[in-house]
Order: structure tokens, then sequence, then C-alpha cells
């Protein structure tokens, strides 16, 4: 215990006034809707501004938002080649075709 | 660009879009079944309305648009039949990164080094490898969390929509984002970041 700097003891007397880290995460989550009332913001950015763990966690949910927007939008700048249909599938899909459109 | 005639051959289609079309549903669906009857779907209906399109988009554009409604179809009966989840009570799979009990109960336990993606974790995307473990960890969501994050996330529809798809409140939906978040970050870190040969170099 005596090897705390004093910021470290400072933090960890305000840190027992601030939601815990997994409350934490569900407000980051809430903010990236842009949905966090300006109390909520203020104790959050304390708490950021306290705790690593959570800092980073903030940072990775939205790198998880780019990467599944990205997702999205991977079908359509490059075909992964085990996204492609089955020759034989394919074969299925034009004789259906053919059989619809020549009623 | 000249009117996209030729394109509305309907013979044409499978081998010109089919490939990108099943990769847009498999993006979405991570099911070849569900991802192939989407794309058999989308060219019936093509086939059916072909006369009445306009022009003023491409037709591959146009097939996407069929294709995009195919999927929510789809997204909203996989929703409907997923097991019930009790959102209040429910664990997340990365409570152990949490102080159980004591004066720290819900503060982070774990080393913060665990927590380190490196300092540019967009050179993930440009991994082939790194794709297949999201698409893993996509799947290991409950069904209706996996179907929230798609449609908000993947196919970034507003929560609007997706409450009105789902038939869902929005404390709901954040609820489900939230914890959809949770437990992808997690299988991310554990499958990806902290994986032997994959750990994140400076």
């Amino acid at each position: 215990m005596a090897k705390y700097t004093l910021k470290e003891r400072f933090i960890g007397w305000l840190v027992q006034y601030l939601p815990p880290c997994d409350v934490i995460t569900h407000q980051l989550s809430d903010r990236l809707e842009g949905r966090l009332s300006l109390k909520k913001r203020i104790v959050l950015r304390i708490h950021l501004w306290t705790c690593v763990w959570c800092t980073r966690y903030g940072q990775q949910i939205e790198f998880i938002e780019d990467a599944a927007k990205a997702h999205g939008h991977h079908s359509e700048t490059e075909s992964k080649p085990d996204n492609k249909l089955s020759e034989d599938s394919k074969a299925k899909l034009k004789e259906m075709l053919k059989r619809e459109s020549g009623e | 660009m000249a009117p996209d005639a030729d394109n509305l051959d309907p013979s044409i289609w499978v081998d010109r879009f089919g490939d990108y079309l099943f990769s847009f549903a498999m993006a979405r669906l991570r099911n070849e079944g569900l991802a192939e009857d989407a794309v058999q779907e989308t060219l019936l209906a093509a086939i059916k309305a072909r006369d009445n399109f306009a022009g003023g988009s491409t037709v591959k554009t146009w097939l996407t648009s069929i294709l995009k409604r195919k999927v929510v179809d789809q997204l909203r009966r996989l929703f409907r039949d997923g097991p019930e989840l009790d959102l209040e009570n429910m664990p997340y799979p990365d409570r152990n990164n949490f102080q159980q009990g004591g004066q720290w109960r819900g503060h982070w336990n774990i080393d913060p080094s665990t927590m380190d993606w490196g300092s540019d974790p967009s050179a993930f995307l440009e991994k082939e490898e790194f794709w297949k473990v999201f698409n893993n960890c996509l799947s290991k969501l409950p069904s209706k969390l996996a179907v929230t994050f798609t449609m908000y996330q993947v196919d970034e529809m507003t929560a609007d929509e997706v409450c009105k798809e789902l038939q869902i409140t929005p404390t709901n939906l954040w609820v489900m984002l939230h914890r959809s978040r949770r437990q992808l970050r997690h299988c991310l870190e554990r499958n990806w970041v902290n994986d032997e040969g994959n750990s994140a170099e400076e």
C-alpha cells in the first residue's frame, strides 16, 4: 500500500465515487450512439482519465464498429474465394432463370 | 454511362453478378444455405419485376437493393426463431475479467497489457485471417444479438428501422448492441490479438 504515489492514491479515492468499469462499458456503448446525457459524459470523461482499461475498451468498440461497416462493404470490393457460389449452385440458378423467363 | 440494357438479360445474371450477390448475403447471414436462398429469391423477384426496371441505376445496384430486402427478411426470421434472451441476467462471457466482489467490485482485474491491441488496429482489416476470426466471433453471438448487430452495424440500418423490423424497443436495442460489442471485443482479443502468431507487434 505504501508504494502508491500521490496521484495513484487520489485516483483510488476518486474511483469509489464513480460507476465501476462494467457499468462504464455500457456507457461507452451508448456514447457510440451519441445518447449520453451531459452529466454522464462528464463522469465518463473523468473515469477514462483514470482508467487505461476502459479507455482501451472504448477505442476497441469503435474499431469494431469500423470493422463491421468494412465487413458490409467488403463484399462489394472483393469477392473472397470462400464466398463464391459453387458451380453446382450456379447451374441450378441458371436453370431456374431459364425456366422462369421462358414462361 | 449508357443504359444498362444488356445486363437486363437474365441469362447473364448468374455469371456476372452471382458471386457478388452471394458474397453480399454471406457477409450478413454467414450461412451458405440461407445466402443461396436469398440470391435465388432475389433473381426470381427480379425476373418478375424486370419490365418495371426504369434504369436510373445499374442492374447491379437494382439487384442489390432487392437482395438487401431479402436478407432483412431472413434476419428477421432468424431473430424471431432464435432462443429467448434474459438481457437482465444473462452472464457476460468476459465476466471473469472483472472483480467479483470487494471494494473494487466491477472493475477490471486483468493486466492492461492484455488489452493492448497495438498502435494501429485498422491494419487488421487488411488481413484475410482477421476476417475469418471476425466472422467466427459474430457466429458465436446468440442469434438475436447477431441479428441486431448485423442490421445496425454491418447493414447500417437506423435504430428506428431495426426496432421496427424486429419489433423491439430502443432500450432493448441499446442493451443488445452493448452486449454484442462486449462479447465481440472479448472474442477478438482472445482469438486474434492475443492469439499466438497474431500478436499485435509494433
